[in-house]
């Protein structure tokens, strides 16, 4: 009866450990996955919080504008026509939620992206740099 | 006794099949996932249109100046290693082997408006 057992459980044993191995690759397979698709949607949510930043101070904030006068009739924006780059970046990158916001001509730090802008009627690279 | 061994095996092993097909099942949407890279297919697009825009801003459209254009385009080459092509009008910098954006725009060429394919891509 004693030998019996010792069978059963040999045979559990050989069983079990196959089973423990797969489990173990499974949930650390898993987690990697997790981790990396983690990794995956915040590079993207980063990536599109920049490119609306750059729409933004490409279509808007940076952009050359006629305020309204009597002469020429409505204000108007010139998208893509830069004439100023010297206005406060804090309230924006509070708002977007970024630890660092830096927006020029040359890379910054963190992730970069770019624009092609005039400035100076030259064709230029405008860099919206985030972390 | 016979019936508990007979039990215990089959159940060990219905755990094994499923949890080999748990493992096969997660194995290859795992790969399709982690492939994936960033999706930059709006920002793509922002970037033909701010080409386009910076083109129309340099007032290259005006009379539709082949050399003008070509040049800009040299310049933007010069600072992107961005290829662009007008197909129709037989303008580019270099010729795009990978197009990244194709966009159709119209312009005023030689008085008739036409349609314009512009392409741009790596070289």
């Amino acid at each position: 009866m004693k030998q019996h057992k010792g069978i059963i459980s040999l045979d559990f044993l050989f069983s079990i450990i196959p089973v423990i191995l797969m489990l173990v690759y499974i949930l650390g397979y898993s987690s990697y996955i997790v981790e990396k698709s983690q990794e995956r949607i915040e590079n993207q949510i980063l990536f599109d919080k920049l490119v609306s930043i750059s729409d933004y101070i490409v279509k808007y904030k940076g952009a050359e504008k006629i305020e309204y006068s009597p002469n020429f009739g409505n204000s108007k924006v010139y998208p893509n026509l830069i004439n100023n780059l010297n206005f406060e970046l804090e309230n924006l990158k509070e708002e977007m939620g970024l630890e660092k916001l830096e927006i020029g001509f040359s890379k910054g730090k963190g992730n970069c992206i770019y624009r092609f802008v005039v400035y100076q009627w030259e064709i230029k690279k405008l860099y919206v740099c985030g972390a | 006794m016979g019936n508990k061994k007979i039990i215990c095996v089959w159940s060990m092993n219905i755990i094994e099949a499923m949890l080999s097909l748990l493992l096969l099942v997660s194995i290859v949407p795992a790969f399709v996932l982690i492939d994936h890279s960033i999706d930059d297919s709006v920002y793509r697009l922002k970037i033909g249109e701010d080409i386009w825009r910076v083109l129309y801003l340099k007032g290259d459209f005006t009379g539709f100046d082949k050399e003008k254009i070509n040049s800009d385009l040299e310049e933007i080459y010069k600072l992107s290693n961005l290829c662009v092509a007008f197909e129709e009008e037989d303008v580019a910098s270099c010729i795009p082997s990978e197009e990244l954006i194709v966009l159709e725009k119209y312009s005023i060429v030689q008085g008739e408006v036409k349609k314009i394919t512009m392409a741009v891509g790596n070289q």
